[in-house]
């Protein structure tokens, strides 16, 4: 039996990466997964993969930015389903490599508008469907670039850092109706978003020297998405029932040391 | 990833801390604001100890430079005395209970009163577990430990009877507050150190007594000499990586003197209800990975 047979599971930013592994893992689960996604390609991909392992999943070509048509989706899941029994959100961009002295307020707009504000709309467009159920469990997908920073990507920082913040207030406001909030903090990982101007951070020389032969990342290798997939599907089971407000690091112990 | 255009562009600018001009409040004020108090610094004879101590002496308070190395104690204690400071040095093993107690005994008969506590002193160690006997983790908690508790609780009577401004500050550090490798009894007591000042925080407020603690990064202090004579700052893994690639945002090891800002900051009047806090001292190197 999987852990999560017949819950409906909402994955955003499901195309690729860790969005993608978790969806995949969450089917092997059991669970039905919707799947929200902008790029309509990765999208049927991702379906036809869960498909194809004889898992369900139901595919929306959505970008989160657009609320209207967010409401759309979670009407739709509410009728299809009658519940939505956990929401993953993982969908984020990178903003463009700059730091405070030449990024641009449109770089802060853009990021912060899909890292975060989305994050809220999305939690809010799905909160009161599990409120009337009292129950649902609800995982934002972080970043240790929520609490400290390599530079030159403030926006996401901002971004994250509010993510983690808002995992406790949601936590707080949602934990009398047993909706449990918590949020997932991964490190590097190895994922078409670490690729940065066409040369993955997890690579270079500098990576291998120090994170990994070094061991400044304790565990001495990068991560894989396959690592954080496995920490969702235990904060959206039944193994997680009493803790809530919290922040999982899935970072090979990187920031565990100095 | 800092880029290494950041770097080189960080690596053209001369550092520009410390440099600022004081104001005439500021400058009329200066070696009066903790005028009339009585500061123990516990490993006050070199290092951070007395960097801390010479300044909350500039700042006006009667130091005791407390420390093994007494002779190191007299003469750091000259050195204030000469720049128109007060001090005194006193001898301690902060390990032993009967040391800290005479301690105690003649801080009292001199002073009558203690209103600043800075426990500082400690012990280097390099031991991972493979090689670390029981032995050698009950030596460095008994010190590092054990011996800012035991000089606490001794101190506490003065403490008590002091007048206002009291202040405990504990000498925490960042690998109290992260792991590192081959460091296992003094990470644990570093860790120590960080959960007392809180818990202690909570038990002392009724008395008026500010708890906090500062968290060190890397410092270039006599401990920084490693046991085969040479510094450990000099080796390729701290150049290359915590300067070059800026692991150390502020691309440099710290001196004894920035710890002294944060530290007199909270033993001051400015730091009236600051108290439980942890301030990493440490030129970035938290906030980045």
């Amino acid at each position: 039996m999987g852990l999560l047979v017949d819950r409906v599971c909402v994955v955003t930013g499901a195309g690729q990466g860790l969005g993608r592994a978790i969806a995949l893992e969450m089917a092997r689960e059991g669970a039905i997964v919707a799947l929200l996604e902008r790029n309509p390609a990765t999208l049927e991909a991702v379906a036809a993969e869960i498909g194809g392992e004889g898992g369900t999943a139901a595919a929306y070509a959505l970008d989160v930015t657009d609320y209207d048509a967010y409401g759309r989706v979670v009407a739709d899941l509410h009728a299809r389903f009658g519940r939505i029994d956990a929401l993953v959100n993982n969908a984020a961009i990178n903003p463009p490599t700059r730091t405070i002295l030449n990024d641009t307020l449109e770089d802060w707009r853009r990021t912060t508008a899909i890292n975060l504000e989305a994050v809220y709309m999305g939690s809010k467009l799905v909160a009161p469907l599990m409120v009337a159920r009292r129950s649902g469990r609800i995982i934002h997908i972080a970043s240790i670039q929520g609490f400290a920073s390599s530079g030159e990507i403030g926006p996401y920082n901002a971004a994250k850092g509010g993510m983690i913040a808002l995992t406790k207030s949601m936590a707080v406001e949602l934990g009398p109706y047993d909706i449990l909030v918590n949020s997932v903090a991964p490190g590097f990982m190895l994922t078409p978003m670490s690729i940065v101007n066409g040369v993955d951070e997890t690579k270079t020389p500098d990576f291998i020297e120090w994170y990994v032969r070094r061991g400044k990342i304790p565990l001495r290798r990068t991560g894989y998405p396959e690592d954080v997939s496995g920490t969702v599907i235990f904060l959206a089971s039944d193994y997680c029932r009493y803790m809530t407000g919290q922040l999982l690091v899935v970072d090979g112990g990187l920031m565990s040391t100095f | 990833m800092a880029s290494p255009e950041l770097g080189e562009m960080l690596a053209f600018a001369p550092f520009q801390g410390g440099i600022w001009e004081m104001s005439a409040e500021m400058a009329a004020d200066r070696g009066r604001k903790l005028g009339g108090r009585v500061a123990v610094v516990t490993g006050g004879a070199r290092g951070i100890g007395f960097a801390i101590a010479a300044r909350l002496a500039e700042e006006g308070a009667a130091v005791v430079l407390a420390d093994m190395r007494v002779e190191t104690a007299r003469e750091a204690a000259a050195s204030i005395r000469a720049g128109g400071g007060e001090a005194a040095a006193l001898p301690v093993d902060i390990g032993d209970n009967a040391s800290v107690a005479a301690l105690a005994a003649e801080v009292d008969r001199l002073h009558g009163r203690c209103e600043i506590l800075v426990n500082n002193a400690a012990i280097s160690d390099t031991t991972g577990i493979d090689r670390m006997t029981m032995e050698r983790y009950h030596e460095v908690i008994r010190v590092n430990q054990d011996g800012a508790i035991r000089v606490t609780v001794a101190f506490l009577p003065l403490l008590r009877k002091a007048g206002p401004g009291r202040r405990i500050l504990n000498i925490a550090s960042i690998m109290g507050l992260r792991g590192s490798p081959d460091a296992i009894p003094y990470s644990t007591a570093k860790g120590a150190i960080v959960n007392f000042t809180r818990a202690l925080a909570c038990d002392l407020a009724p008395d008026g007594i500010m708890v906090n603690a500062i968290a060190p990064g890397f410092v270039d202090t006599p401990m920084s000499i490693l046991a085969d004579g040479s510094h450990e700052y000099d080796a390729d893994w701290f150049r290359d990586i915590y300067v070059k690639y800026g692991r150390i945002p502020l691309r440099r090891f710290g001196k004894p003197a920035d710890m002294a800002g944060p530290a007199y900051f909270l033993c001051s009047d400015d730091a009236q209800y600051v108290t439980g806090q942890i301030l990493s001292v440490d030129g970035g190197v938290s906030a980045t990975f």
